[in-house]
């Protein structure tokens, strides 16, 4: 380290030391780093913090947040990988430098900088590899699974231990916590932490089936809960001009070429088609005698793909799902009244839908079920995507602080309302996200997030609870839906988050839903050498029978396949990490 | 021809394009070796294992190879015959236009689709192929039931070929054009005076004229062979039709830098160079035999 910056260091240690000490007694073990020899400049720096009245002395409470929001003391630079979104930004701002970063840069006194962007989730993916194979890897960038693997492997990525002791604020430690410790474990190799991973919500796994309200109630149709509801529904959608233009420029269900996401869905998975099956592709489940099995061979997957391959047949699938280079285009353009996607769809693709054609009235249905009648889902991994430092990058601290300080701010928890009012009224004025700005695309929540807010707003809107006892994420949510029912869809920030959790979380949680978790998500070691290929023949059958270019039958050569080219010995191998051999 | 001196500033112009086929052609090809290697990034050239033939063993059993040298060969012979007959066609019957300004018009607005990026094109052509797109309802007229152009490998390939040779045809026929302009008038005048119809006329004085064009370009184009054109694939083409237009080179970008396979998607890549190579030399060769082309 250069002298200079131990100085700082220390320092900053010292300072948070001697609040914790003014403060009288607290909770936060948060100085475990600070030894027993900065002790003794205890007086010296609690001059110090008081002298540039920082606010310390308040905050006297809450020593480890003291560290964790602290502003440093020189300016830090870091360079990242950024995900640009698709907000347009009023002019004069740019994706670098807008109120967002502005405010972030100001609270904390590091300096964001892009090294690059890139637009969308795969040319971010590809950015992302790219940056890897030529070992020129920002400061710090967020990163997928198998990204993460490749570059503990490669010996490319920072220990982060020390640095999310130290300068973790308490909510987001909070929030790894109501993991219970799964989401950290995922990033932790021999002891060593070296991402700091988001926080999924469970809601996030199911896939619901979306519905054009509007087009169902004109055709007469009755809410669907079967697979066959599901095919009227679809036919009609794609014969009966439900949009009532005389042309038949409708289709009916929407698919992506992914055909499954398997994990957590964006829109247009089949996933929960396969489920209704109870086929759970892509996921390591435990079969009827208890052995751990791939999903993806498994026999019910071919009861799922004859129906689409029927449907795709039928043209009740949309016949050009697979071309699409953006799965959400049909949806957008309100080509299509019926898909299937996760509570989150109000937020996007759905708002621009609207936008499109203000009579779409979108709905969430947990259909189809089961023969049974259950809706049935496979359920996410707790954590996909990890907030990476490179290897001998100077302030991992400071990355650990923007994680603070954006996470503090997306969970409506700063305390710095003018400046947070300035933001909410920017969101307000220009349809742009506030989090799509944040330095990394890396959100962190309770586990069970959703549901309640849906709940505890549903029972303050019938005067069960009192709003002003809700923690500021509740409080907004509560905002938004007042706001929405009082004009509909006049304002979309509230339209987004008020159908989001009345649609979307309504149906997770009046659901009685049987979640299927997947007993394993990483990687072994035969799975590095031959996964690639495995997933290519999977993906690539599962959409060729689909769309016919392949008999249903194909799908027993393609398990076949699959268990002779590696598929027996990764299974071997996944059993024996889940049996703790 | 030219004196030392007088050649100078040929060779200033010839710098940059040299200085950027170095940089992205030659330097590139001393770290080819990780073909041989269990390329790991963080381990660089010199830590990475050595592994031999090992990737190369692997990249001949996987059952994507064959096909995809096949799909790269059968694009680029299509591609470099069409573009070869359309151009020379067009241009034959450009040349017969009398009116210079009509002629000069067409010129220019038909290799006006040369500048298009293939990002473009290719979304312009999605929506020309799709099942409402114009080509669809023309058919329609006709009552031909649409046809899903972009998800079939019976018609993909035809689009491959069709669109590129409708992107580069302009371009291509100035080559022609130049050498139709460069056959004397006199011969023309003379078959006049013989008594030759327009027909006898280009048989017997034109095509001759621009044989050895004809001839240089072709030879030159075989060492294109294994280039069937990335640009244009990579953003028309999707997974439905992998298996008939899923060529080397796109197949690299996916297995080197999606799949983060560096040493197989090298390998692939070292052995497209190699047979290119192997063709670029014979092209040579049968160049100058054949058309007097030389370069040394």
């Amino acid at each position: 380290m250069k002298p200079k910056l131990w100085l700082a260091t220390s320092m900053a240690l010292v300072m948070a030391l001697s609040a914790c000490s003014n403060g009288g007694g607290n909770n936060a073990p948060v100085n475990e780093g600070g030894n027993s020899g900065n002790a003794g400049n205890n007086g010296k720096a609690a001059n110090n913090s008081s002298a540039t009245g920082e606010g310390n002395a308040e905050a006297g409470a809450k020593a480890g947040d003291d560290l964790a929001y602290e502003k440093v003391a020189e300016p830090i630079t870091v360079n990242i990988g950024f995900r640009a979104p698709d907000d347009k930004l009023p002019e004069g701002e740019s994706n670098d430098n807008n109120i967002v970063s502005r405010y972030l840069e100001s609270i904390t006194g590091i300096k964001v900088v892009h090294t690059w962007e890139a637009k969308g989730e795969d040319p971010f993916k590809q950015k992302v590899n790219l940056a890897i194979a030529s070992n020129d890897l920002p400061d710090a960038l967020v990163v997928d699974r198998n990204q993460l693997r490749k570059l503990i492997d490669n010996d490319m990525l920072e220990d982060l231990t020390e640095e999310y002791e130290k300068y973790g604020s308490q909510l987001v430690k909070d929030m790894y916590d109501s993991t219970k410790g799964l989401a950290l474990a995922d990033a932790t190799v021999d002891d060593k932490l070296y991402g700091l991973p988001n926080v999924a919500i469970e809601a996030d796994a199911p896939s619901l089936l979306w519905i054009r309200q509007d087009w169902l109630d004109k055709l007469k149709l009755p809410a669907p809960k079967t697979l066959a509801d599901l095919e009227k529904i679809a036919d009609a959608f794609a014969n009966q001009d439900p949009d009532g233009n005389g042309k038949k420029d409708t289709v009916g269900l929407t698919g992506d070429k992914m055909v499954v996401y398997g994990q957590k869905p964006n829109p247009n998975g089949f996933d929960t088609i396969f489920s209704a099956f109870r086929a759970f592709p892509k996921n390591w489940i435990k079969d009827a005698s208890g052995n751990v099995v791939y999903g993806s061979v498994q026999p019910e997957n071919k009861e799922a793909l004859t129906k689409l391959a029927d449907w795709y047949k039928r043209g009740l699938i949309d016949p050009q799902f697979a071309l699409y280079k953006e799965t959400q285009e049909p949806i957008v353009a309100n080509k299509t009244g019926l898909f299937f996607g996760p509570w989150w769809m109000p937020y996007w693709p759905l708002a621009d839908s609207v936008v499109n054609d203000t009579k779409a009235d979108w709905k969430a249905y947990a259909a189809p079920t089961d023969e049974s009648g259950k809706f049935v889902t496979h359920m996410a991994p707790v954590t996909d995507r990890y907030l990476v430092v490179r290897k001998g990058y100077e302030h991992p601290e400071a990355v650990v602080k923007l994680l603070n300080a954006f996470t503090r701010l997306e969970r409506r928890q700063d305390p710095n309302a003018a400046e947070v009012k300035k933001l909410d009224d920017f969101a307000a004025e220009t349809g742009v996200h506030v989090r799509n700005f944040y330095p990394f695309d890396l959100l962190l929540d309770y586990s069970d997030a959703v549901v309640q807010r849906y709940d505890n707003v549903q029972k303050a809107l019938k005067g069960e609870l009192d709003p002003n006892s809700f923690d500021p994420d509740m409080k907004l949510v509560y905002d938004y839906t007042v706001t929405e029912k009082e004009n509909p869809k006049k304002n979309m920030d509230a339209w987004k988050a008020a159908k989001a959790y009345e649609l979307g979380g309504g149906v997770l949680f009046g659901t009685d839903m049987e979640k299927v978790y997947s007993v394993f998500y990483g990687m072994t070691r035969s799975m590095e050498m031959k996964w690639t290929t495995l997933e290519k023949l999977e993906n690539e059958t599962f959409l060729k029978i689909i769309v016919g270019d392949l008999p249903v039958s194909a799908f027993d050569d393609f398990a076949a396949q699959w268990h002779k080219l590696g598929g027996d010995q990764i299974t071997k191998e996944v059993a024996d990490i889940v049996n703790g051999k | 021809m030219y004196s030392r001196k007088n050649a100078l500033h040929y060779h200033a112009m010839v710098l940059p394009g040299i200085l950027l086929l170095l940089l992205f052609s030659v330097v590139p090809i001393g770290f080819a070796v990780i073909a041989f290697q269990n390329f790991k990034p963080g381990r660089g050239i010199t830590g990475s294992e050595w592994v031999g033939l090992e990737n190369f063993h692997y990249l001949f059993q996987l059952p994507d190879s064959r096909l995809i040298f096949f799909n790269t060969i059968f694009l680029a012979v299509l591609k470099i015959a069409a573009n070869l007959i359309v151009p020379l066609v067009f241009a034959l019957l450009l040349n017969e236009v009398r009116v210079r300004f009509l002629r000069k018009s067409i010129q220019t607005i038909v290799y006006l689709p040369h500048f298009i990026s293939w990002v473009l094109l290719a979304t312009i052509f999605f929506d020309v192929f799709s099942l409402e797109g114009i080509v669809n309802q023309a058919l329609g007229l006709f009552g031909i039931d649409p046809v899903l152009f972009y998800a079939s490998n019976r018609w993909f390939p035809a689009i491959i070929v069709a669109t590129d040779v409708w992107k580069e045809f302009g371009f291509n026929a100035i080559v022609y054009l130049a050498a139709l302009t460069g056959i004397n008038p006199a011969l023309y005048e003379a078959a006049g005076i013989d008594g030759a119809s327009r027909f006898r006329q280009l048989w017997h004085v034109t095509l001759p004229g621009v044989k050895t064009t004809v001839i240089l370009l072709a030879t030159l184009a075989l060492g294109n062979v294994m280039n069937a054109n990335f640009d244009q694939i990579f953003n028309m083409y999707n997974p439905l039709v992998y298996q008939s237009s899923d060529i080397i080179d796109t197949y690299v970008y996916r297995v080197g830098l999606n799949d983060l396979q560096y040493s197989l998607g090298t390998a692939v890549g070292l052995l497209k160079s190699v047979v290119s190579f192997i063709l670029v030399v014979l092209s040579y060769v049968l160049a100058s035999r054949f058309a007097g082309y030389r370069i040394f």
